[in-house]
């Protein structure tokens, strides 16, 4: 298994001033793998998520990518290594066209025409909406086609490590069906996917392994179905009892 | 209506070179939110440069348009190192400072080049070379006079404005720009190198800014080392008329500009040429409190 490991935290510690955000948090990702990032309002995974494309820096910590120390890279250079972060609140680009945000999820890729147009069916393919909104203004865009729009452009750069943070978040049911749906598709295209989700149990579905943070401690961390059988999980995030 | 035409042209020149300036503050606005208080000193610059260097290539004694292009590709290289050294060395330290910590060092890098440019240039007015030629009678259609320098010089500033407008909407670097004036935070994450980005649009900003000074040294000879403190302060005016952050928006609050401002001075007095600007921006923005082509943009997401 040591081989496989494509992303390795250890000790991470974060603080916003007085507020310790995260305390020695420590994992392993794994090639191919989705993980989901699970815990309360408040627990630290969004905190996590910037840690490690390179919005916040660590109090102290590692985080290594195949083997090598990310934390010296900026957040270009982040991205440049394969870490694309689909941020909270989808971070699209409102004054730009679709096809613009698209285009600059290629950034890091200097793609060749062809390469670049197979890269777009491919992402069309997921989402077939954005092919019909292409010249739009992503601005006019409904939450759920930004939300296709956010991990399409995502795709675009061929993510070696895909951070997604609540993707369903104010989607309509079948929006999330979708969209959970479209996650194990980029999983078996070869994508690794650290996955944050309120939605724990279809997150822990498509799900392989899981982590539950709690203020941000890991509380809990063990496979999909070991989360979704444990006692703690069902009472306090699944809501079943 | 020959009287007319002619004021409409005068009044498009000079709203062009307003433009070239005004590009330059949008641009910066965008990327960083900074009001760059230096920019005007960028055109005192530009002219200073421009005098310098076709005066010691003698180009006036030969007025010809391969002379002022000359001239204008020497200074936009110039003032655009300038640019990139300010961007670098005043505001670049500051990124992770107070917005307001970047204003004041705005207004100072302004005084700075005021100061050094009267120790440098003196402080007397000096006289810009005459780069084209000034034949009223070449130019006619009609009964219409055009005086060629206003031609030369609206030529000019339309074809920079094209080819801005070109490289910010059409190209990669352009789309960069366009993502790190979004949001620089969510452009780093897709990899966009936002200090890269920052870095050339202070170039580009400010080489505009120093092919305006060329063309006022062209039209208002005279020069002096405090001439880019009301330009640059029209051309704000206009930018935020037009929609600060917004791309023709500075381009046709330029033009509106320097259109009243002809047309004042030609059918009213001269003397209220520069209260025209102020006056203006004051009816604009209660008419449109985020100018005429802005947005309520939603801050930071
Ligand atoms: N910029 C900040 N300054 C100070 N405290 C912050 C800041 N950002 C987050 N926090 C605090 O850090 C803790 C973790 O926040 P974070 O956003 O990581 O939570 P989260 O798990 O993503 O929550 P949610 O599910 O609501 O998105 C919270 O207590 C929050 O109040
Ligand atoms: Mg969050």
């Amino acid at each position: 298994m040591g081989n496989n490991v494509l992303l390795e935290v250890r000790d991470l510690s974060v603080r916003y001033g007085a507020v310790q955000a995260l305390k020695s948090v420590h994992f392993d990702l794994i090639k191919g793998e989705i993980l989901c990032l699970l815990g309360a309002n408040g627990a630290g995974k969004t905190t996590l998520l910037k840690t490690l494309s390179g919005g916040l820096s660590p109090d102290s910590g590692t985080i290594r990518l195949h083997g090598s120390n990310l934390l010296a890279l900026s957040t270009e250079a982040r991205a440049r290594a394969g870490m694309i972060h689909v941020p909270e609140g989808r971070g699209i680009f409102l004054n730009l066209s679709v096809e613009e945000n698209l285009d600059l999820g290629a950034w890091t890729k200097r793609y060749t025409k062809t390469d670049y147009r197979a890269k777009l069916d491919e992402v069309f393919e997921l989402f077939p909406r954005l092919k019909e909104r292409l010249a739009q203004n992503a601005g006019t865009l409904s939450g759920g086609e930004q939300q296709m729009l956010a991990i399409g452009r995502a795709w675009m750069a061929e993510p070696e490590v895909l951070l997604l943070d609540e993707p369903s978040l104010g989607l309509a049911p079948k929006l999330i069906d979708k969209i959970f749906e479209i996650i194990s598709t980029l999983q078996s295209k070869g994508a690794t996917i650290l996955l944050v989700e309120q939605n724990a149990e279809q997150a822990l579905t498509i799900g392989n392994r899981g982590i539950l943070l709690e203020t941000g401690l890991v509380r809990m961390q063990g496979s999909a179905k070991e989360l979704l059988a444990s006692e703690e999980m069902r009472k306090s995030y699944l809501g079943l009892a | 209506m020959n009287e007319f035409i002619q004021h409409v042209i005068n009044g498009l020149s000079l709203g062009c070179i307003y433009a070239l300036v005004a590009i330059g503050y949008t641009l910066v606005f965008g990327v960083l939110s900074l009001i760059n208080f230096a920019h005007g000193e960028m055109v005192m610059m530009g002219a200073y440069f421009g005098m310098y260097f076709a005066k010691h290539f003698k180009l006036a004694e030969e007025p010809g348009i391969s002379g002022l292009l000359l001239t204008l590709v020497a200074t936009m290289i110039v003032t655009g190192c300038i640019g990139w050294c300010v961007e670098k060395f005043a505001y670049r330290p500051l990124k992770n400072a107070p917005r307001i910590n970047l204003l004041i060092t705005a207004v100072g890098v302004s005084l700075l080049f005021q100061f050094s440019g009267q120790l440098i240039f003196g402080s007397a007015p000096q006289f810009f070379p005459q780069l084209v030629e000034f034949n009223l009678d070449t130019w006619k259609i009609g009964e219409l006079q055009f005086n060629p320098l206003q031609i030369t010089v609206l030529g000019i500033a339309l074809v920079l404005t094209v080819v801005l407008q070109t490289l910010v909407f059409k190209t990669r670097t352009g789309r960069g720009m366009r993502a790190v004036s979004f949001n620089r935070d969510l452009a780093s994450l897709l990899g966009i190198p936002a200090t890269r980005v920052i870095s050339l649009t202070f170039v580009v900003g400010a080489a505009l800014a120093g092919a305006a000074g060329v063309l006022v040294g062209l039209v208002y000879p005279k020069i002096d080392p405090l001439m880019g403190s009301l330009l640059g302060l029209k051309s704000f005016v206009a930018a935020v008329v037009g929609g600060i952050g917004n791309l023709s928006g500075a381009v046709l609050g330029a033009l509106l500009l320097g259109l009243s401002e002809e047309f004042v001075v030609g059918y009213l007095a001269p003397t209220y040429r520069d209260a025209i600007a102020f006056a203006f921006l004051i009816i604009i923005l209660l008419w449109r409190p985020s100018g005429l082509l802005g947005v309520n943009r939603i801050e930071k997401v």
